[in-house]
């Protein structure tokens, strides 16, 4: 296998981590909508919304911004 | 170590990029957790001043369509950092590009939203909308120039393997931090009740 | 050169933005000009071109653009332009504000003159609003920014061992945006000043002159200052230390700094947040304040006071920092309780954030909400405590080499002292409702913050001019200095105490005559120790331009910046030193030396 396509590959694989958690992220982003419009309970409410913006928070800190290279460094993958 | 690596950075010209981005990764995390404070007094401001009420003249469907449009960018940020990370420039210079279409669409979004709006910016829903979506707008704008910035230089293999993809990898992530900022005031101007 | 290029930069972007501003309010069919909103654009305009102009885009812009920076000169002229080299934006910093230290101070001179007798002599009512308010303003600035600007950008980086700071340009660009800073507020006082103080409250700050604009636009850009000058602190000491150079044997001045940044870093953003809601307000109509849409001034004091309160820790810790250091260094003994002391700064930072109602205890606020804030700002004294307990043991027993740094050291205990222990009748409630918004406020604030963080200020000064300037200061005039502020500072203060608890305001222009002895006594005393500030600018000017030779170690200190020529080398270290041992270790058996300068471990 070449370098060229070993390369590929790694790239790839990162690309699909990128689907899959934007897949998450729309999905919660729906779900805060539906629960808005359809709920009455205000506290409920808050507690959702606050559950639902940080777990977005978490994914997008954690995978998009990569946090963890703070600590880990990025050269070490 | 940072330490133990301090004199192998002089011999070892990668070592001492790598030390750069390490260094640059933390000023930029500081900067942005600091900016995330302004944002956060607003927020909280905004609860101190009017609880969760919100304006029922509320554009829902642009708000949600605009809040779809920043996630999406956030994607094409990410892609297009993986991209220019495992040396693809053409993918990487695509992604940048739709990330600053998709800016610019959100930052067109929010001004109409503004012409459109039937609440006075002097009632207090309307204080901290206008305020709110303003300076979130003024970040979405500088960021769009960042994005700018780096796609232009980005043609010539610039920033390409390695430390040298750090400039990327800092407008990428100012653009994530815009879009976790619209995370809470998503939810906080639209949704609560 | 540079300097006018900014001027002229600065100019034509104020131009570009007021221009653009007014042709789209025409095309809108309102007036061409509306001072409020045409200063709120132009302004952020005017900075870019002044930071383009001084050097910013010629050493650094240029690059996002494809062009390659300029390299910087040798000679005396980088110190009037943009330059990365943290020893000359130390010095750059130093003699800004030095400058506007004497400023801010001759309008305290000012104040005094009218306030030595009721009725109106020297000013009108605005005029004493304007130039109280400026002496405010200018004074905090100093206090925030002078010590960590000045001997933190100068001393720091040389103390752990590193060769410059980790953002060199950041460093360059913060200190660029205060210039711009000093002048907008100079600009608002011309024009007319404005008459909130330095607290900006509303809703005075919403309704008064447009002089209040200049005034929130300008120290909102030295919140950015200092945001980016703490961040860059704090990534310095992270990882800039030279090997050996652990956590517990940082010196004592650079763990201040490091608190102290981060404070800045933290809470500026609060002081950030209620300027540019005053000047939403006052710009673009929002009701943040505005009490007829339901808006709440107690907001802003809630979010002004969550800043204000920890800056006075942003202004006293790395002094605490510089203190330690001079009584260590010239008592000849270690650090008494370093461990101690470190973990008392770190206490002070975490107790900072949480105690700032206690200056709204009569504002109207929720009751519930004066116990808690009485009992954490109490707590506050613990951490306190623990550094003055570090200063007594290490002072104790010591050889006391009792040179000018040293006295300004020792008045700094002094004056620290009553300063804090006048302090718990303000954190108190009960006494608190009644001594409020009187002179023993503000007695006690210029203890804690002049006779604290400005003598020691003058420690460090006198401490690293021969390091800085490569020139010794003349002892005589710097010991007549101390002296005459010594005593003037006292006799100043001291009496405020009493019309305070007597129940005379601060923040007036005129008084009832039964004050009237007091006054003109405090007043003298003020004259007194305005006049000691000649001594010093004199020993300044003249010892730099032709004071003696320094040697690298006047004071036979261990820590690194003594053990490298006066001033120091272009990058400091040849080699970057090894760090054996702890920055204190005086008459301790067998201690090895704290550094090894030269013959560094070599890698593979």
């Amino acid at each position: 296998m070449s370098k060229q396509s070993h390369a590929a590959a790694g790239e790839s694989a990162d690309q699909r981590t990128g689907f899959t958690v934007f897949l998450i992220l729309a999905v919660l982003t729906i779900a805060e909508y539906i629960v808005a419009v359809g709920l009455d309970s205000k506290v409920a409410l808050v507690v959702m919304l606050s559950v639902a913006a940080i777990a977005k928070c978490w994914a997008i800190v954690v995978y998009f911004m990569h946090v963890s290279r703070l600590w880990r460094g990025e050269e070490a993958h | 170590m940072a330490v133990a690596t301090h004199d192998n950075a002089h011999a070892d010209p990668t070592a001492h990029a790598w030390e750069r981005v390490r260094i640059n990764r933390l000023g930029l995390w500081l900067f942005l957790f600091s900016d995330a404070g302004l944002f956060a007094l607003f927020a909280a401001s905004r609860f101190y001043l009017s609880g969760t009420a919100r304006d029922p003249h509320l554009n829902q469907a642009l708000g949600l369509a605009i809040t779809s449009l920043l996630l999406l960018s956030s994607l094409t940020a990410y892609r297009a950092e993986t991209a220019f990370v495992h040396g693809n420039t053409a993918r990487g210079r695509a992604m940048l590009l739709a990330t600053i279409v998709m800016g610019l669409m959100f930052a067109g979004g929010v001004a109409f939203e503004w012409a459109t709006a039937e609440f006075p910016v002097a009632e207090l829903y309307g204080t901290a909308f206008y305020s709110m979506t303003g300076m979130h707008a003024f970040h979405v704008i500088t960021g769009i120039l960042f994005l700018a910035v780096v796609w232009a230089r980005s043609g010539d293999g610039h920033f390409s393997g390695g430390p040298k993809v750090w400039p990327i990898t800092a407008t990428v992530m100012y653009w994530h931090f815009v879009d976790v900022v619209w995370v809470f005031f998503y939810p906080t101007l639209y949704l609560l009740k | 050169m540079p300097l006018l290029l900014g001027f002229i930069f600065g100019g034509v972007g104020f131009a570009v933005g007021a221009g653009l501003l007014g042709a789209i309010r025409t095309s809108m069919g309102l007036e061409f000009w509306s001072t409020d909103m045409s200063w709120s654009i132009a302004y952020p305009v005017a900075l870019l071109g002044w930071l383009a102009g001084v050097g910013g885009w010629k050493y650094w812009a240029t690059e996002w653009f494809g062009g390659t920076p300029a390299v910087s000169p040798k000679g005396v002229s980088r110190y009037f332009e943009f330059n990365m080299d943290h020893k000359v934006i130390g010095i750059q910093y130093g003699v800004t504000f030095v400058a506007l230290f004497l400023l801010s101070g001759l309008t305290a001179m000012a104040i005094r003159y009218e306030l030595m007798h009721p009725g109106m002599q020297l000013f009108n009512e605005d005029q004493y609003n304007a130039a109280m308010s400026f002496h405010g303003i200018g004074m905090v600035a100093v206090a925030v920014a002078i010590v960590m600007g000045c001997f933190g950008n100068y001393v720091v980086p040389i103390m752990i061992g590193a060769r410059d700071m980790a953002f060199p340009r950041i460093n360059a660009l913060s200190f660029w945006l205060v210039p711009p800073v000093a002048i907008t507020l100079v600009i608002a006082v011309l024009l007319g000043g404005w008459d909130t103080g330095w607290t900006a409250y509303p809703p005075l700050s919403v309704l008064t002159k447009s002089g209040q604009t200049l005034f929130n636009l300008a120290v909102t850009t030295f919140g950015v200052v200092s945001i980016l000058g703490g961040i860059n602190f704090i990534v310095t000491i992270i990882y800039e230390r030279a090997p050996g150079m652990t956590w517990g044997r940082l010196p004592i001045m650079v763990w201040g700094t490091f608190a102290g940044s981060i404070i800045a870093f933290f809470f500026t953003q609060g002081f950030a947040a209620g300027l540019l809601m005053v000047l939403f307000d006052r710009v673009i109509g929002t009701s943040f304040f505005g009490a007829a849409h339901g808006g709440s001034a107690l907001l802003y004091e809630h979010v002004f006071w969550f800043y204000s309160h920890p800056a006075v820790y942003v202004m006293v810790l790395p002094a605490f920092g510089a203190v330690l250091e001079v009584l260590s260094h010239m008592s000849r003994k270690p650090l008494y309780a370093y461990k101690w002391v470190v973990g008392a700064m770190l206490g002070i930072v975490a107790l900072s954030g949480v105690v700032w109602a206690h200056h709204m205890f009569t504002s109207g606020m929720a009751d519930y909400l004066h116990a808690p804030f009485l009992v954490l700002t109490e707590m506050i004294s613990i951490p306190t405590g623990i550094i003055f307990l570090s200063v007594l043991g290490t002072i104790w027993a010591g050889r006391l080499w009792v040179r000018t740094p040293m006295l300004f050291a020792l008045a700094f205990i002094f004056n620290f002292t009553i300063g804090g222990l006048t302090g718990i009748y303000l954190a108190d409630m009960p006494t608190d409702v009644h001594l409020h918004d009187t002179y023993f406020v503000v007695a006690h604030f210029h203890y804690t913050i002049m006779g604290g963080e400005i003598f020691a200020l003058f420690a460090a000064l006198y401490y690293w001019f021969p390091k800085m300037t490569g020139r010794e200061f003349n002892e005589t005039l710097g010991k007549i200095h101390f002296f005459i502020m010594f005593i003037g500072f006292q006799l100043t203060f001291i009496p405020m105490f009493q019309v305070g608890v007597r129940g005379m305001n601060r923040r007036i222009a005129d008084f009832p005559a039964a004050y009237e002895g007091a006054n003109v006594w405090i007043s003298m005393s003020g004259f007194l120790l305005g006049i000691s500030f000649i001594f010093f600018t004199v020993n300044m000017i003249l010892s730099w331009v032709r004071g003696r030779q320094a040697a690298a170690n006047p004071w036979g200190a261990s820590t690194l910046e003594w053990q490298i020529s006066s001033p120091p080398p272009e990058h400091n270290f040849d080699e970057i030193p090894v760090i054996q041992e702890g920055p204190y270790e005086y008459g301790v058996p067998g201690a090895t030396p704290h550094a090894r300068l030269t013959g560094a471990v070599k890698h593979a």
